[in-house]
C-alpha cells in the first residue's frame, strides 16, 4: 500500500470545515518515499501520525479513550487515508470515524465507502510499523512493557495472537482464584480437578503464545544486530572503539529455576510440554504464593549490548539505536514475510544521536524502508542525502503546508 | 405508592437484554393494552414461577416431576449432551438433530464469577451414570456393571468457560470409562450456541471429538 493523501477533520487540533474555509478539513499530500513533518512544539505532528496509525489499527497509540480524539468542543471527527493498493493495483480509500453518542464515542470504519463491521477486516489493509520516543521506556521499564512491545509486533504478523494473549489472561485469573480459594470451601478433590482443567488450558494457549514470541526473537535477531551495528558504527577514527554487538533474546521463565526440563525445549509440542510440566512442579508453591509463578506471563524479552542488559547500560543514544534497530529489523522481517514494505512511521526520531549516528541512521533508512512519515521539530535535522526523494511540510497549530519537494 | 409504571419498568430493566428504554417501552405497551391480554400475562408469569422446576433426572426446566425427553423411551438413554442453559437444549430440539439425552448444567465453569462445581448441577450428572449394580445372585461374586451410559457430549460454547466446563468434567467423568467428547466448533470460536444454526449444530456433533 502506497499511501497518497490524508485528510483530518476535527481530529486533535485540526479543523473541519469552517465558513472561513469550506471543504473537508485539513489535507496532506504524501511523498512517494519521505515525507517529514516538520513544526513547533504542540504544532500537531504527533497527531498526524496518530491519524495514520489509527488508520492502520483503528486504535491510537497515545490513548484508549477515543474522546481524546475529537477536538476540542466538537462530536464528530473522521480521518480519510487515500491510498494505492498495489496488489489490486487501485486506488483505494480508507475512512474512520469518530462519533460521540449519547452513552458512548464510537469508532467506525468505511473502506471505499463500505462500512467494515468487523474490525479485523479493516486492520492491517496499512500496514505501519511505528517508533515513538515512549517506545524508549521499554528498555528500561517493567518486563510487562516488553511482553506487550513484542505482542503488538506479533498482532500485525498473526491476528490470532490478541485473542490468545486474551485467552491465556482469563485462564490465568481463574487459576489463579481458584489457588486463592479457601481450602474449607473447596474440597482438596475438587481443587486439584479444577487446577488440572487450567493447567491444561494454560499449558496449550501458554505454548502458543511463546511459541510466537520466540519465534520473532529468532527472526529478527540477525537483521537487529546488523541495523544496529550500522547506525552505531564505533569503528570510527574518532572513536576507536570496537563495534558493540547488540543481541535480542527471549527468557521464557520457565526455563530457569527448579523446573528445567530434561530435553530441549524447540518445538510447539515441546513447549506446551515442558509448560504442563512446569506448572505441574510449580503447584505446591504457587498454591502457598495463591498466584501462577511459571508461564509466559512471566517472561522476558532481554535486549543486550555486549552482552550486558541495555536498560542498565545503554546511554540514551545507544538506547534510540537499539529501538530503531528493532524496528527496522520488523520493517525487513515484514519484507521478507510479505513481500511489501510497511509504512515506517517515526516520530521525534533523531533527537539525541550525535551527527555521525544520525547521518548513519538516515543512511540505514534510506536503504531499508519504502515508504516512511517522520516527524522532527528542525528539517534540518534529518538529512536524508542527496538523491532521496522527499517531500517536507510545515505543520503550524493544526495547519500543514508544502515547504518543500524533491 | 411510588408511580406503578415506573415500578413495573425497572421491574422489567432487570431481565437480561432490556435496558431502560426498552423496559419502559414495554410498560407503556402494557398499561395501553386491553383488559384481557394484561390478565393472560399476568397470569403467565406466576404460572411459569410456581409450576416450572427443574427436572429430577436432567435438570432442564418442565412442569412434571420427570421431563419430557427424560421419559421418552424412544430417546437413547445411552448418550448424553450436555448443555448449560435450557436454551442450548432448545435450539437442538429445534434443530431436531440429537436423539439422545441431555443434562443442564445452569452455568459454566467460572472461578471468577464464582461458579464452581458446586454451583453447577454435576452431581446430579455424576449420579445419572453410576452403574447400576444388579442383586448377586447367589454364591456369585457381586458384578460390577457398566455405566448405563455410553458418551457424555459436552456441549457448551466455545470459549474459555465452555473450554475448561468440558476439560473438568473429562477429567471428572474419565474414571467411570465413560467416553467424553467436546462438540466440534463448528460454532464460531467465541460464539453462542444459542444462536446457531440447524447445520451448525448438526456439523458440530457429527465432528465431535474426545477431549485430552
Ligand atoms: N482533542 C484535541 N482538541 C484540540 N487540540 C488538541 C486535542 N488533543 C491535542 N490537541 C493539541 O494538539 C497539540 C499537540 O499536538 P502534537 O502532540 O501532535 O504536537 P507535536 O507537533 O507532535 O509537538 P512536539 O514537537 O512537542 O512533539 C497540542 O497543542 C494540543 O493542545
Ligand atoms: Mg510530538
Ligand atoms: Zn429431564
Amino acid at each position: 500500500m502506497e499511501l497518497r493523501r490524508l485528510t483530518l477533520a476535527d481530529f486533535r487540533n485540526f479543523r473541519g470545515a469552517t465558513p472561513e474555509q469550506p471543504g473537508p478539513g485539513v489535507e496532506l499530500a504524501f511523498g512517494e518515499r519521505f515525507t517529514v513533518l516538520w513544526g513547533h512544539n504542540g504544532a500537531g505532528k504527533t497527531n498526524v501520525l496518530e491519524a495514520l496509525y489509527l488508520c492502520s489499527t483503528l486504535r491510537s497509540f497515545r490513548t484508549t479513550d477515543a474522546k481524546a480524539l475529537l477536538r476540542r468542543g466538537q462530536d464528530h471527527a473522521r480521518v480519510e487515508l487515500e491510498a494505492f493498493d498495489d496488489d489490486l493495483g487501485l486506488d483505494t480509500c480508507l475512512e474512520v470515524r469518530i462519533d460521540r453518542g449519547a452513552r458512548s464515542t464510537r469508532r467506525s470504519a468505511r473502506v471505499d465507502g463500505k462500512l467494515v463491521r468487523s474490525a479485523t477486516d479493516f486492520y492491517g489493509r496499512v500496514q505501519a510499523v511505528l517508533f515513538t520516543p515512549e517506545d524508549l521506556g521499554i528498555l528500561r521499564g517493567s518486563p510487562g512493557g516488553r511482553r506487550q512491545f513484542l505482542d503488538r509486533v506479533l498482532f500485525a504478523r498473526q491476528r490470532a495472537h490478541i485473542a490468545d494473549v486474551q485467552r491465556y489472561e482469563k485462564l490465568l485469573r481463574s487459576r489463579n482464584r481458584v489457588l486463592k480459594t479457601d481450602p474449607a470451601e473447596l474440597p482438596r478433590a475438587e481443587r486439584t480437578r479444577m487446577l488440572d482443567t487450567y493447567d491444561h488450558g494454560l499449558a496449550e494457549v501458554g505454548a502458543q503464545i511463546w511459541d510466537r514470541r520466540q519465534g520473532l526473537v529468532e527472526d529478527l535477531r540477525e537483521p537487529f544486530a546488523a541495523a544496529f551495528a550500522h547506525i552505531h558504527d564505533r569503528r570510527d577514527p574518532g572513536e576507536g572503539g570496537a563495534a558493540l554487538a547488540a543481541g535480542l533474546a527471549y527468557g521464557a521463565r520457565v526455563l530457569t529455576r527448579e523446573s528445567q526440563p530434561a530435553t530441549a525445549v524447540e518445538d510447539l509440542p515441546g513447549r506446551q510440554q515442558a509448560l504442563a510440566q512446569a506448572l505441574r512442579d510449580t503447584r505446591r508453591r504457587d498454591e502457598a504464593a495463591g498466584r501462577t509463578t511459571v508461564g509466559p506471563h512471566l517472561d522476558d524479552l532481554h535486549v543486550r549490548l555486549d552482552g550486558v542488559e541495555a536498560g542498565d547500560f545503554a546511554s540514551q543514544g545507544q538506547a534510540r539505536a537499539l529501538v530503531l534497530a528493532f524496528k527496522i529489523a520488523e520493517l525487513r522481517d515484514a519484507q521478507q514475510r510479505h513481500g511489501r514494505r510497511p509504512t515506517l512511521l517515526l516520530d521525534d526520531v533523531s533527537s539525541e544521536l550525535d551527527p555521525r549516528r544520525s547521518a548513519r541512521l538516515f543512511e540505514t533508512l534510506a536503504q531499508e524502508v519504502g515508504q516512511c512519515v517522520l516527524t522532527t521539530t528542525d528539517a534540518r535535522y534529518i538529512e536524508l542525502g542527496a538523491g532521496v526523494e522527499r517531500r517536507d511540510l510545515q505543520v503550524r497549530d493544526g495547519q500543514i503546508r508544502v515547504a518543500s519537494e524533491s | 405508592m411510588a408511580d406503578p409504571i415506573r415500578k413495573l419498568s425497572s421491574l422489567l430493566a432487570r431481565l437480561p437484554g432490556i435496558g431502560e428504554k426498552s423496559a419502559l417501552r414495554l410498560a407503556l405497551a402494557i398499561v395501553r393494552s386491553n383488559d384481557d391480554y394484561c390478565r393472560a400475562l399476568s397470569q403467565a408469569i406466576s404460572d411459569v414461577h410456581q409450576h416450572m422446576r427443574l427436572c429430577s433426572v436432567c435438570c432442564d426446566l418442565t412442569s412434571t416431576p420427570v421431563c419430557e425427553i427424560c421419559s421418552d423411551p424412544r430417546r437413547d438413554a445411552g448418550l448424553i449432551c450436555v448443555v448449560s442453559q435450557p436454551q442450548d437444549r432448545m435450539a437442538f430440539e429445534r434443530a431436531g438433530v440429537f436423539r439422545g439425552r441431555y443434562h443442564v448444567l445452569h452455568g459454566v465453569l467460572d472461578p471468577l464469577a464464582g461458579v464452581g462445581p458446586n454451583e453447577l448441577k454435576v452431581a446430579s450428572l455424576l449420579a445419572r451414570l453410576q452403574p447400576k449394580e444388579g442383586e448377586p445372585k447367589e454364591g456369585e461374586p457381586k458384578e460390577r456393571e457398566k455405566s448405563p451410559v455410553r458418551e457424555v457430549i459436552v456441549a457448551t460454547s466455545p470459549n474459555v468457560e465452555g473450554d475448561a466446563t468440558a476439560l473438568y468434567l473429562a477429567k471428572l467423568l474419565e474414571p467411570l470409562g465413560v467416553s467424553v467428547t467436546r462438540i466440534a466448533s463448528g460454532v464460531a470460536v467465541g460464539g453462542e450456541l444459542e444462536y446457531a444454526d440447524m447445520t451448525t449444530l448438526h456439523r458440530a456433533l457429527e465432528d465431535r471429538r474426545s477431549i485430552s
